[in-house]
């Protein structure tokens, strides 16, 4: 049971959307408990005792990697690099239009935005990461 | 009205006209912004696997707004919902304020955050804002869409009702606009699967589009960036998967009341919008120009027939 419950797709498509967290009339915190069992998952996973094929994990360490070095968010550099990791080169070039629509009207900065005191922030993933 | 502002991530990039134009209105209706320094992400929904990691990037920004010594208004949803969960750890959690308090060096007594749609109905008032309202926008036939977060939880969020909000039904009212009723109001966009599963994503979004066309919309209005990515910076895609079209311009709602207060469409950057909304804008009025045209020709008929 554990196995599959770790290794189901389904853990995945959870869009946090928290309509049944809302609703649920036990007041399970649904949303919570999928955010529970992703952590124990990407454990299972970075210790190779199963195999997670939804590319959702791999996005969201990029996601928070980008944070941990810049401090905000690396749009066009997460995007690009999730592109290429999990569709090639042909993956990245498909988004490329859509970048540089993006770029034309402002929107998207080649270069990360860095914040000043990012000290202060690592020492925040330390706290948080001392289990 | 001072207040603190944290833009997010988005609102400097995919979001920017969300920035103007909430500066702009903002300016209008009397509120002065000061933009907390150096803010950081606050994660988004990508941290939601390390709960203590989410708060903790949140927690960082709160301490920043309260060297303000102001309240905390921000007008995306998921940083909305991220501070207001990260402000309430920090009270409710000792332990976890400690290492907040520990990381930074710094004591956190609390700060008052709201989304900026709430500032804008509750604190301003839709009574006052249409005082403001110089331009009524007769010809906009708009359904409002709150999706999750701005609503949800409503231990976090706590300004409407979480099954059958308002606020924004009463703004576009307010501003002249038709609101029509939308069953899919509070609906998931999709959001944050578009990157990892773009089909299930543009499902979920199709579905919004279907039901505003139903209705006989001719804008969605909305609150939230992710929202505003996916049905307008994504439309294309969605059109192109679905093999139909869509044309559906797509307001945040700063855009809307910022037309009624006669504000330009510069200073709202309604031309970053990805679908245009040139059409749309062209239509304010116009049907009761033209029906002021035909009664003038009418009259002008009567007075020839009475000679």
């Amino acid at each position: 049971m554990r196995n599959e419950v770790l290794t189901d797709d389904s853990l995945w498509l959870c869009a946090s959307c928290y309509l049944c967290y809302e609703r649920c009339p036990q007041d399970v915190k649904i949303t919570e408990v999928m955010g529970a069992i992703r952590a124990i998952a990407q454990r299972e996973a970075k210790a190779g005792k199963i195999k997670l094929n939804n590319p959702k994990p791999l996005f969201d360490n990029l996601f928070i990697d980008s944070v941990r070095s810049n401090g905000r968010w690396y749009e066009a550099g997460v995007s690009g690099t999730f592109m290429l990791k999990t569709k090639g080169l042909g993956g990245l070039i498909g988004y490329a239009p859509m970048g540089l629509e993006l770029f034309k009207k402002g929107k998207l900065s080649i270069l990360p935005h860095k914040i000043k005191c990012n000290n202060q922030l690592k020492r925040i993933f330390e706290e948080v990461e001392k289990k | 009205m001072k207040l603190a502002y944290y833009p997010g991530c988005t609102l400097h990039g995919t979001a920017r006209e969300y920035d103007a134009s909430t500066k702009a209105v903002c300016k209008a209706a009397g509120i002065e912004l000061t933009e907390i320094e150096d803010w950081n992400c606050c994660g988004a929904l990508e941290a939601i696997f390390d709960k203590e990691l989410s708060m903790g990037l949140s927690a960082r920004n709160n301490m920043l707004a309260q060297k303000t010594g102001l309240d905390l208004v921000i007008p995306c949803s998921i940083c909305s919902h991220n501070l207001s969960r990260a402000d309430k750890a920090m009270k409710t959690d000792d332990a976890f304020r400690e290492k907040i308090e520990r990381a930074l060096g710094e004591k956190y007594d609390g700060v008052k955050i709201k989304h900026l749609l709430d500032v804008m109905v509750n604190d301003v008032g839709v009574d006052a804002l249409a005082q403001k309202f110089v331009k009524p926008l007769k010809g906009i036939k708009a359904v409002p869409y709150y999706g999750c977060l701005l609503v949800r939880p409503s231990e976090v969020s706590r300004f409407d009702n979480p099954e059958n909000p308002t606020s924004l039904d009463n703004l576009i009212k307010a501003a002249g606009a038709e609101c029509l009723p939308f069953t899919q109001k509070t609906r998931c966009c999709g959001g944050n699967l578009l990157m990892s599963k773009q089909d299930y994503a543009f499902i979920l979004t199709k579905k919004l589009f279907d039901e505003a066309k139903a209705a006989g919309a001719n804008c969605i209005v909305v609150a939230c960036p992710m929202c505003h990515m996916l049905l307008d910076g994504q439309q294309s895609m969605v059109e192109k998967a679905h093999n139909t079209v869509i044309d559906m311009p797509v307001l945040y709602f700063t855009q809307l009341i910022g037309l009624a207060m006669g504000l330009s469409e510069k200073e709202l950057e309604l031309d970053k919008n990805m679908v245009s909304t040139a059409k749309l804008i062209g239509s304010i009025g116009k049907e009761e120009k033209k029906a002021e045209a035909k009664i003038e020709t009418k009259a002008a008929m009567e007075a020839e027939v009475a000679e």
